[in-house]
């Protein structure tokens, strides 16, 4: 029986994310019975955003692709225990979350590193650069919160999706993202100020 | 940009919210992503493609039993070994303490060796011993205290 006619046979449940995006299912589909075509689909679709959020959560840029790796294996490996009750991208993102914190949690973890030490400090356009102040509030927030934030502001993330990646109630991760945002603006504001006394 | 917003409005509305949020995803979105191995995706699915061999895979289908049983094995040994039958108190308390045991036994053997003499030793006073033993005690006079 070739793939395309199992994957007829086998029925997935369809969960909110691949109700919109049937490319995305029948991908997935694929990928439950182990075909190697589905597992390079997704890791083209969803690689550089696995990465970049391992690489905002680790504050290691250096080892985010590893993060990165694990996470897909695991997830490829345990591809029938997704059930489809919830977005894949959920799903995958939870496994990047744990993979990131066992990594934290390694012997040979040293640090974290200054990410951004070599982006320029600002452009006449925008006086204060923005990404310095993103930075000092991410080295201020705890992993999975960092990973809240840029589920949210960069993945566009429900709170309730954000809240299975994370594993905490959804009121939880509202109200801590409206705490991290209000440090954003103190940050922000205290950079201003320090600018207009220097000049 | 932002600093305008927040003097126009007072305290922490959703519009200050919304340009703090603004301001993080744009931020956000002009890090650099790390950049990606070209063998990124050949690595990955060799990993996932790689079988575990079989003794892996036997070791974790019985691994529950194997531990269980290996733990039930030490207990036992150190319960076997543990002095006077720790694990049991009434056998504790009923075996005697080494040293008594020692003691009496150096006793017996005393005894032993004094009676072997005694009756290795010459004739007439072995006939004494033999008459001593075969005569009936005299009734002891006790003194009264007062006398």
């Amino acid at each position: 029986m070739t793939i395309e006619a199992e994957a007829t046979v086998i029925t997935m449940p369809v969960s909110r994310d691949t109700e919109g995006d049937p490319e995305e299912a029948r991908w997935l589909v694929r990928a439950r019975l182990g075909d190697e075509a589905a597992f390079t689909w997704l890791l083209n679709r969803y690689r550089n955003r696995v990465i970049r959020l391992a690489a905002h959560i680790l504050r290691r840029p250096d080892e985010a692709e590893d993060a990165a790796q694990e996470a897909f294996i695991r997830a490829f490996r345990n591809i029938r225990a997704f059930r489809g009750d919830s977005r894949f991208t959920t799903w995958l993102f939870h496994i990047v979350l744990r993979v990131c914190l066992d990594r934290r949690r390694l012997k040979r973890w040293d640090s974290e590193v200054q990410w951004d030490d070599t982006l320029p400090l600002s452009s006449p356009k925008d006086p204060i650069d923005t990404r310095l102040v993103v930075n000092a509030l991410l080295k201020e927030l705890s992993p999975p919160l960092r990973a809240a934030l840029v589920l949210r502001e960069l993945e566009g993330m429900e709170y309730e999706d954000i809240a299975h990646v994370l594993g905490i109630p959804v009121g939880t991760v509202r109200s801590r993202l409206n705490a991290a945002r209000a440090r954003f603006r103190d940050l922000y504001m205290r950079v201003v100020e320090e600018t207009n006394r220097v000049q | 940009m932002f600093n305008k917003v927040r003097r126009r409005s007072s305290g922490s509305g959703p519009p200050e919210d919304r340009q703090a949020a603004e301001a993080i995803r744009d931020a956000l979105s002009r890090t650099d992503t790390p950049l990606v191995s070209p063998d990124f995706n050949a690595q990955v699915l060799a990993a996932v493609s790689s079988r575990s061999p079989w003794w892996n895979l036997a070791l974790s289908y019985f691994q529950p039993a194997l531990t269980t049983a290996a733990a039930s094995a030490v207990v036992t040994i150190l319960l076997i070994n543990m002095p006077g039958h720790a694990g049991n108190p009434a056998l504790a308390a009923s075996a005697p303490a080494p040293a008594i045991a020692i003691r009496r036994e150096a006793t017996d053997t005393a005894i032993d060796d004094r009676l072997d003499a005694l009756l290795n030793s010459s004739r007439p006073t072995y006939l004494a011993f033999a008459a001593l033993q075969a005569a009936p005690l005299a009734p002891r006079v006790v003194p009264h205290p007062r006398s």
